[in-house]
């Protein structure tokens, strides 16, 4: 059977540059922590795969700290704004967009918890946040603002630039989770001027359980991991050096590759949305078209759920991803879709095709000789077809 | 999806074709008893139409809106209870109806196993028709 990847947002294929590079590395078992030439020579394939990271986003070399992830980078920026605010006078308080990645959202709940204000930031339709709503939200007190650079579920890209403006003006920090833009659209942390940024190599064809976070000279810091002096003591525990070298051969490739996003892989994603809009009746297409990632359509299929929508595209090869409640176990649907859309209905029928650089137009053409037929059969088995809600 | 599917096979074999659903108008269908459970916030609903006859569910017709347990569980429901007596219908539970379908995953039994309640509604449409008569 044919195997058509279209969940590239959820996680990517290593690149082959990728696993010769790791492959390679395999036997360095030294600890770069350690002062002989075994250690050394470990730490020498760290420093160069910072090298790779800092180039890719912008930044300089010791602005980079290797982390596990995007999680973990995200973690570690709500937790430093905790920190801030507990030692301050002056700051209580933080704002985070409605549709940030859970890794923001339940770290900012946590402060919360603890007493510290969080403002959610609402978003349009489209999925871009109100920037009015932000010149109203923040003051004296904000300690942090963080707004995903691009969304993972639509890729709606935010002004971070402008965004940024007006937090620093405040006096605000400024966060930005760039896990999925990197490698897809330009991105450079000092044009952006935010204060902290988060990555992840899985994305951009790297390996799990590495990622990294961007902190500017002079920023408030804090370490989350503690117990040891790597990272110049903002991040403890013992190098993943392995998952850093292969994320730094991930980072090389991913230099040129927002140009290859927008020539190769953007048409494809439009010829997608174009057929289907063309041969599906009642599709509304998520998030905003003139301001999003060149790989990622998120189309809501009305009367249709998106798990079975995903299952039976699985059934065909063809990986995709919902943002239906019943996908993930949990009772809600995406939080995402519904802060822009406020319609269970359309973020339960939902599915996101997220693109790489693999992709072709035959995928599309594969897509489309069973798209059309799944959401029909669906629908003619649906309640919500019969006027009998 | 073979072998790495995250459903049993039999849940697999229900969804992709499920058995005794109402295509087209619910006007095609004769029914003396309608029940509608779920809703669209949850993700997950449906409506089973019986036929009854001398106390027997002789056809039963239904339509799912929700993921493939959800699609799976009620079309299984609909083989199990066509031709059963309605007392012994009524007491069909979603624990039964899981069994029969290999099991489902944890997460998924309480949102998307709601056939039964909507063929007890059926039932009892049907008991209250008749005593209006």
């Amino acid at each position: 059977m044919k195997n058509v990847y279209l969940d590239n947002s959820a996680t990517t294929e290593m690149s082959p540059s990728v696993i010769r590079a790791m492959t390679n590395a395999l036997g360095n078992y030294g600890n770069p922590s350690s002062l002989h030439s075994i250690g050394h020579n470990a730490k020498k394939m760290i420093e160069q795969a910072r090298e790779s990271v800092a180039k890719l986003v912008g930044a300089d070399v010791d602005e980079i700290i290797f982390t596990s992830g995007g999680t973990e980078s995200n973690n570690t920026v709500i937790n430093i704004a905790g920190e801030i605010i507990n030692n301050n006078e002056i700051k209580k308080e933080i704002i985070i967009s409605a549709i940030e990645h859970p890794s923001v959202i339940e770290a900012a709940k946590r402060l919360e918890k603890n007493g510290i204000k969080v403002s959610y930031l609402s978003v349009d339709r489209g999925g871009r946040v109100i920037i009015d709503e932000l010149r109203k939200m923040l003051s004296e007190k904000t300690a942090l603002v963080s707004v995903m650079f691009a969304n993972n579920e639509t890729g709606t890209i935010q002004d971070i630039k402008e965004i940024c403006r007006l937090a620093h003006e405040a006096g605000a920090l400024m966060h930005t989770d760039a896990v999925q833009a990197i490698g897809k659209v330009d991105f450079d942390v000092k044009d952006l001027d935010v204060d902290y940024a988060s990555f992840s190599a899985h994305k951009i064809n790297g390996p799990k359980g590495v990622g990294a976070l961007y902190v500017k000279k002079q920023s408030l810091y804090s370490p989350f991991m503690v117990g040891g002096h790597q990272e110049a003591g903002r991040r403890a525990g013992t190098y993943n050096t392995l998952g850093i070298v292969g994320f730094g051969q991930a980072a090389k490739d991913a230099l040129g590759a927002p140009k290859k996003y927008q020539e190769i892989i953007n048409p494809i994603k439009n010829d997608l949305r174009e057929l289907i809009l063309k041969s599906i009746p009642r599709v509304i297409v998520n998030g905003d078209q003139e301001s999003t990632l060149p790989n990622i359509l998120n189309v809501s299929f009305p009367g249709a759920e998106g798990e079975s929508i995903l299952l039976y595209l699985d059934n065909y090869g063809i990986s995709s991803s919902t943002g239906s409640a019943c996908a993930s176990g949990d009772t809600k649907p995406s939080h995402v879709l519904m802060a822009m859309l406020d319609d269970p209905e359309l973020a339960h029928g939902s599915i996101r095709f997220s693109f790489g650089l693999d992709n072709t137009t035959d995928d599309v053409d594969y897509v489309m000789q069973y798209l059309p037929k799944i959401v029909e059969d669906l629908r003619s088995i649906s309640t919500l077809e019969t006027g009998d809600k | 999806m073979g072998d790495n599917w995250v459903y049993s096979d039999i849940v697999k074999e229900h969804f992709l074709d499920p058995r005794n659903v109402l295509r087209g108008s619910e006007a095609d269908f004769d029914f003396n008893g309608k029940g509608v459970v779920g809703n669209v916030v949850c993700g997950d609903q449906m409506i089973v139409y019986v036929k009854i006859e001398d106390e027997i569910i002789k056809d039963i017709k239904w339509r799912t809106y929700g993921c493939a347990s959800a699609i799976a569980s009620t079309s299984m429901m609909s083989e199990m209870v066509k031709g059963m007596n309605i007392a012994e219908a009524y007491k069909i539970t979603p624990d039964k109806i899981a069994d029969k379908l290999g099991g489902l995953p944890k997460n998924k039994f309480h949102c998307s196993v709601l056939g039964d309640g909507a063929l007890r509604k059926a039932i009892e449409d049907y008991l209250n028709k008749k005593s209006d008569n």
